[in-house]
């Protein structure tokens, strides 16, 4: 709720032209967004680009945005769409999707057992399965159980109902939990699992 | 491969029932690259009480449609009568005056120091340009999702 008051103050300065507002927001965000598209893209500097672009969309279109509404589920739509498109660009490229870059996934030794029990699982290979999702299932699943949003917000932020983004993370934990159990010492790129999400 | 089987919807828990989900939720941020966030606010275009560019654009529309109109309408069938008017408007624009003969502009009906063919024709073109500008404003940009 704080939070929430903090954004309403800053979003209506920052819509006066009030640049220091507008940071506050940049600086309040910047690590959230950069999660979400390190975690959808798989590239640093693509997630870093993604950052650059969302924050200078929104600043853009700051105008026409109602201070009422949440600036936090506005700004992640902005940049979870600029993640899709890029996807989107990548595929229509029949580009590989690059892994890690500079950062990339540390290997793990997969679990002996298919129980995976939560303290069994390194939360290194939660993070690459996370990843290796369907782009379907992997932003609600990113937006719900990573950057912990109530499930009401992750649906405004993918633009679909609470029962269809229910449904998302139900097959989005199924194929986890395959993903895991899977005796690769690493996650497979993603869709490659499970194809594409229907 | 076949997606798993649905559950009733009212049998999909909101909360992390699931101790699978305990894995998941315990997921941390990621650290973000040093500075970002002041990069990101560097990057931003400065916005004022100055004009922004969209908004030039338009006034730029306006005032050459309007100017172009004016030329174009005196320039091209300007009558004794408007010769006061013509001098005003040629102040506006700096054309020189020039023999309308030299130009091939015989058929405009010119007074004596007002290059009435002149003022027609930088009225046109004028009026082109503003039609120009117009309509490219007026084209709907492509769809961007990017600002819902």
């Amino acid at each position: 709720v704080e939070e929430g008051l903090q954004d309403r103050r800053d979003v209506l300065a920052a819509q006066a032209g009030d640049r220091r507002a507008y940071a506050r927001l940049v600086g309040r965000y910047t690590r959230r967004v950069h999660d979400l598209a390190r975690r959808m893209l798989r590239d640093p500097h693509e997630a870093e680009d993604v950052v650059q672009h969302a924050f200078l969309n929104a600043w853009r279109a700051l105008e026409r945005f109602e201070p009422d509404r949440p600036f936090r589920n506005w700004l992640l739509r902005i940049a979870s769409n600029l993640c899709r498109n890029r996807l989107a660009a990548r595929k229509r490229s029949r580009e590989l999707p690059p892994r890690g870059g500079d950062d990339p996934l540390p290997e793990a030794p997969a679990p002996e057992t298919a129980s995976l029990a939560p303290a069994l699982v390194a939360p290194d290979r939660v993070r690459a399965a996370i990843e290796a999702l369907p782009e379907r299932y992997r932003l609600p699943v990113i937006l719900h159980y990573v950057q912990d949003l109530p499930l009401k917000d992750v649906a405004e932020i993918v633009d679909a109902p609470v029962a269809t983004v229910k449904t998302w993370l139900f097959r989005g934990r199924a194929a986890l939990k395959e993903i895991l159990a899977a005796p690769e010492t690493s996650a497979p790129g993603p869709g490659t699992t499970l194809g594409n999400a229907p | 491969m076949t997606p798993p089987e649905l559950p009733p919807r009212s049998a999909v828990p909101d909360g992390p029932e699931d101790p699978f989900e305990a894995a998941l939720f315990a997921q941390e941020l990621l650290p973000e690259p040093e500075g970002l966030a002041e990069r990101v606010v560097a990057a931003l275009p400065r916005r004022g009480r100055v004009l922004s560019l969209p908004a030039l654009a338009r006034l730029a529309a306006a005032v050459l449609l309007v100017l172009g109109t004016s030329f174009a309408a005196f320039g091209t069938a300007p009558t004794l009568a408007q010769a006061e008017v013509l001098e005003g408007a040629r102040d506006l624009l700096p054309v020189p005056a020039v023999d309308l003969g030299d130009l091939g502009l015989s058929g405009a009906t010119e007074t004596d120091d007002v290059p009435a063919g002149v003022l027609g024709a930088a009225g046109l073109v004028l009026l082109g340009g503003g039609l120009i500008l117009a309509r490219r404003l007026l084209r709907r940009p492509p769809s961007s999702r990017e600002n819902p």
